[in-house]
């Protein structure tokens, strides 16, 4: 009897966690409702798609274009205060933004490309990481829902990160020496298409990987903070401080994790150029950074 | 250089083991595909999984032997 309550219980669980993980058509908002004060459903407004070359594009709000909306919108807003209140000693969110900002152009994008490029690139950098790391967060707050635990919006990070990189090196190669960079120096004749193929995989495999990281990074840890919390229900509130104990932890951990790979992403997109575009003349500076070929 | 060198240094290895199976299922991905396009079955399917093996342990050895460069104090490179 004690068991069978267990399992439905577990399958329960496992249905909260997939819904709460998962894309729909609703969000969850707070004092919606007379009847449930902590949160009700709201439907979500459907609009007309199109078909564009045979692939039929869906225009309708989803629970997470809604977060990445408003992921956007804070950021406008954020940017909008900073730069109307920019004096020549920048205070308060201005001074924070404008810490981060030098990090991605000094310490990530001088670092793996050279001043020069660097200039030109770091709007992109900032742009992604500000994106990313505002979308992790609001994935940790309460009633917010993590987009970039989707794996079409990190492929599509991804996507945009591919097409930067590889105009990037067409225009700073040519095409030919881009094609020609994808033949390492020093490769004996006979290897050389093979190793043609094994680095034009690799062209593709590193913004897959991308993609795969940050999905990964942001589900697992939502995953392991609502099984714990669906512990409580499965095995009885007994357990209850440890579980909320160690869901705090890794929630603490989450933070630290959103911003890390929010820093991964930015990091290897801004290493991926650099290496396209401070490799053929890497020697005048020092090392060209983190030596991370990947 | 700020704090996030170091961290910047130990990215790329923290998560070797998923780039190693990222290059092996997209080879797999993209021999399926071709297949698939070009109705080929099964070599291509094969072909792109020894490429993405092959094309795994290539740049899984390239980041290692270039830790292993840093870690000695050689010039990097050779």
């Amino acid at each position: 009897m004690h068991a069978e309550v267990a399992e439905n219980m577990g399958q329960a669980v496992g249905d909260m966690i997939l819904h709460h993980l998962t894309n729909g058509r609703q969000v969850e908002l707070p004092f919606t409702s007379l009847d449930h004060l902590a949160g009700h459903a709201v439907g979500l407004p459907e609009l007309p798609g199109f078909e564009l070359g045979g692939v039929r594009i869906e225009l309708s709000l989803t629970k997470h274009v809604v977060m990445m909306l408003l992921a956007a919108l804070l950021l406008l807003m954020m940017v909008w205060r900073v730069r109307r209140g920019l004096g020549l000693v920048p205070r308060g969110l201005a001074n924070v933004v404008e810490a981060v900002v030098l990090f991605i152009r000094d310490d990530i994008a001088k670092g793996t490309m050279g001043p020069k490029a660097a200039e030109q690139y770091t709007p992109y950098l900032c742009t992604t990481f500000f994106f990313i790391v505002t979308c992790n967060l609001i994935g940790l707050v309460p009633y917010g829902s993590t987009a970039t635990g989707n794996l079409g919006v990190t492929a599509t990070l991804a996507f945009m990160s591919f097409l930067l990189i590889q105009y990037a090196g067409i225009r700073e190669l040519g095409v030919f020496g881009y094609l020609k960079h994808l033949i390492p120096p020093g490769v004996p004749f006979w290897l050389a298409p093979i190793m043609f193929l094994v680095e034009l995989l690799g062209v593709f495999a590193k913004p897959f990987a991308l993609c795969i990281r940050l999905f990964a990074n942001m589900l697992a840890g939502h995953v392991v903070i609502l099984s714990l919390i669906g512990l409580i229900f499965i095995l009885g509130w007994i357990i209850a401080p440890v579980t909320v104990a160690f869901g705090v932890f890794m929630y603490v951990l989450e933070l630290f994790v959103a911003l890390l790979q929010a820093y991964i992403f930015t990091m290897l997109t801004s290493l991926f150029i650099g290496l396209l575009v401070a490799g053929h003349h890497a020697d005048e500076h020092e090392e060209p950074s983190h030596g991370a070929k990947h | 250089m700020g704090y996030g060198v170091p961290l910047g240094k130990v990215a790329p290895y923290l998560d070797i083991g998923l780039v190693f199976v990222v290059f092996l299922v997209s080879g797999v991905l993209l021999g399926r595909w071709l297949d698939e396009r070009w109705g080929t079955e099964p070599w291509l399917l094969l072909a792109g999984s020894l490429l993405g093996m092959a094309a795994g342990f290539y740049h899984f050895f390239k980041v290692v032997f270039s830790l292993g460069r840093k870690r000695a104090g050689g010039p990097p490179g050779r």
